[in-house]
């Protein structure tokens, strides 16, 4: 018994040995880090708690998260109904749609908006043809936004399918010949049994956009940073080692804090974690 | 307490259903009395679920009209339709209680607190789960959960209830339980009930009438005892219970009017078509002889024996002969002797016997 545990707990090693060396003790440096350089102590804190700067970059990157997941939940959630509810062959040919420019390195697809989006660019040439005002978005947060949710939307569309294609489809047929027209039907009964795709959807696509780089970078204006870049600054340019842990650490809080939330939101609505589990998380 | 509701009348008026080039209903014509207990059977792919979602409203007939209480309901919506269902594995809420599936239907129907409460409480205790109320759908077991189901379609009284093969996923002990439990809802509330099913021992015990369906038609409309004893073709009497059946000829007879020929047997019967047909006995109505007792007088068919079942009180042998075969019952003192294998003759009473033209003749 024991000696089948041992044997089979030697294929855990190798993963376990990765994510040790790879992810554990990176974190854990860095922790420490921030309170101990440049000297120990709690000032790269301090300086995260008063610094004005710091407060908009911490300000800007929380709601860029939520402005982006919040999208991404408002675009996904019809298409992935419309996935959950079509014949297999549209189904397919949806799920390739989705997943095609996921297939394209993120560098390619921000320098395909800076195409698009920049002064003379696509857009502009379009709304000028329409006989709207050409508007500056390069190099501003709708700029970044609008990149983040293209990359984001495979993330928030697949586990809000997952969780559709395991709703019963005659649960809202169930509700109508009790009496339910179609949209109180859904309403009452498909829209809250895809909740926990639309939680799941939303926890990975907040946190994602907590680290977003290349995109803000490229996208965005220096002027208006997000954490990962003000870190990047911080650390690469600056040598800031201490400073750049805080924004980190800061950054771990958040993930945490919106698990705690969204743990709580689901729980106040009845919907089970064990159906987030079903959505792959 | 007697809650009795008057059932609604329910008419099919040639309601037929395409998918594409599919048929997948036809020409459906059916008259369901107030307070009836109708049972719709058939095989997978028959018409009989397609006759019942296009009575729900979950399928648009391509054709023909539906009339509930002599209204035309043909393109009403569902949620007007009034009507209450029992979907095949259940279709319970998964995220509300007991109670508030139950109250679902309550609440779309305008019913005021306490008047849901009522109601609610009433259903319950008609399929005695009153202690369940607060549990969620996931924490029931299957029968359980039937019961569930069968008393939110129940709660609001709907004057016509639909019944989607309600019983198919549950094992054969709960399924003759709440078959009872059926039997006694339907008299006590009065509700008109048309009931799909693909069982025929679940359509015979449960209705009043039985629609059989085959390849999108209905094949014969009749009591559980009519069509039993008296099936219009080989479909109805192979698909409702055992039979034998027998190849053959109608004759013009000598002194009838008509006489099925097989070989050197002739058989008077009562029947005006003629040529080929087959002659179909129920199992009970046929007797085993040896063939050393032949006598002049009884018609019979030489056969042979292939297995012998005891099923307590009689013995079921199957049996196969030239062109013809099926099932004989016969009482275990009587026919024990026989054996597999054994050679005996067949023989029944003229009366018993029924005669469809053959399936080819009508091709």
């Amino acid at each position: 018994m024991s000696n089948q545990q041992s044997r089979s707990s030697v294929l855990a090693w190798p993963a376990l040995i990765l994510v040790g060396v790879g992810f554990i003790v990176p974190v854990v440096t860095i922790l420490v880090m921030s309170v101990t350089e440049p000297e120990p102590g709690t000032q790269n804190f301090e300086w995260l708690a008063t610094n004005s700067t710091a407060h908009d970059i911490i300000w800007r990157t929380i709601y860029t998260a939520v402005l982006a997941t919040l999208i991404t939940a408002v675009l996904a959630y019809p298409y992935a109904y419309l996935m959950a509810t079509s014949s297999t062959l549209v189904r397919s040919i949806l799920m390739v749609v989705v997943l095609l420019p996921f297939w394209t390195s993120m560098m390619v697809r921000a320098f395909a908006w800076i195409i698009i989006l920049q002064n003379n660019g696509l857009l502009n040439a379009v709304l000028e043809a329409v006989g709207v005002a050409p508007m500056t978005i390069l190099g501003t947060n709708a700029a970044v936004l609008i990149g983040m949710c293209q990359i984001l939307m495979p993330f928030m569309v697949l586990p809000m399918v997952s969780v559709m294609l395991g709703i019963d489809s005659r649960l809202p047929l169930a509700a109508r010949i009790m009496g339910a027209p179609k949209w109180k039907a859904f309403l009452q009964v498909y829209f809250p049994l895809s909740l926990p795709g639309v939680f799941a959807g939303s926890l990975i696509v907040f946190i994602l956009s907590l680290g977003f780089y290349v995109t803000p970078a490229l996208l965005g204006s220096p002027r208006q940073q997000l954490i990962p870049n003000a870190l990047f600054t911080q650390v690469v340019e600056l040598l800031a080692w201490g400073r750049g842990g805080a924004l980190a650490v800061a950054t771990l809080v958040m993930v945490g804090a919106v698990f705690v939330l969204l743990y709580f939101i689901s729980k106040l609505l009845g919907v089970k974690m064990g159906r987030l589990e079903d959505a792959g998380l | 307490m007697r809650t009795t509701v008057i059932g609604a009348s329910l008419r099919l008026d040639g309601i037929t259903k395409r998918f594409g080039a599919v048929t997948a209903a036809s020409d459906i014509h059916l008259d369901v009395e107030p307070g009836e207990f109708i049972s719709l059977l058939g095989p997978s792919g028959s018409g009989k679920t397609t006759t019942l979602n296009m009575i729900a409203g979950f399928e648009e007939p391509s054709d023909g009209r539906i009339f509930i209480n002599e209204k035309d309901i043909t393109g009403i919506p569902i949620h007007l339709r009034n009507i209450g269902m029992v979907f095949q594995g259940y279709a319970l809420f998964p995220h509300m209680t007991v109670e508030k599936n139950i109250e679902y239907p309550l609440k779309q129907h305008g019913f005021d607190k306490s008047a849901r409460r009522a109601a609610t409480d009433d259903a319950l205790a008609k399929v005695s789960l009153e202690q369940f109320r607060d549990r969620m759908p996931a924490q029931l077991s299957g029968g359980q959960q039937q019961r569930v189901a069968l008393a939110r379609a129940i709660a609001y009284k709907p004057p016509l209830l639909l019944m989607d093969e309600p019983l198919s996923a549950l094992d054969k002990g709960l399924r003759e339980g709440l078959q009872a439990e059926i039997r006694r809802i339907h008299r006590d509330l009065g509700t008109t009930v048309v009931y799909v099913t693909h069982d025929q021992d679940e359509a015979l015990a449960l209705s009043d009438r039985i629609v059989v369906f085959n390849e999108g038609r209905i094949q014969q409309v009749g009591t559980p005892i009519e069509l039993y004893t008296n099936p219009r073709n080989e479909f109805v009497s192979r698909f409702l219970g055992e039979s034998i059946h027998l190849d053959g000829a109608i004759e013009e007879g000598s002194s009838h009017k008509g006489e099925f020929v097989r070989e050197e047997v002739r058989i008077p019967v009562n029947e005006d078509h003629r040529g080929p047909v087959q002659l179909m006995i129920r199992p009970e109505s046929v007797r085993l002889i040896d063939p050393k007792e032949k006598t002049a007088s009884m018609p019979s068919v030489e056969a042979t024996i292939t297995d012998k079942v005891y099923v307590g009180h009689s013995i079921k042998f199957m049996v196969t002969c030239q062109g013809g075969g099926g099932v004989v019952r016969s009482s275990a003192a009587e026919s024990d002797d026989y054996e597999i294998g054994q050679e005996v003759l067949l023989t029944w009473e003229p009366e018993q016997a029924r005669v469809f033209p053959h399936a080819k003749s009508i091709a």
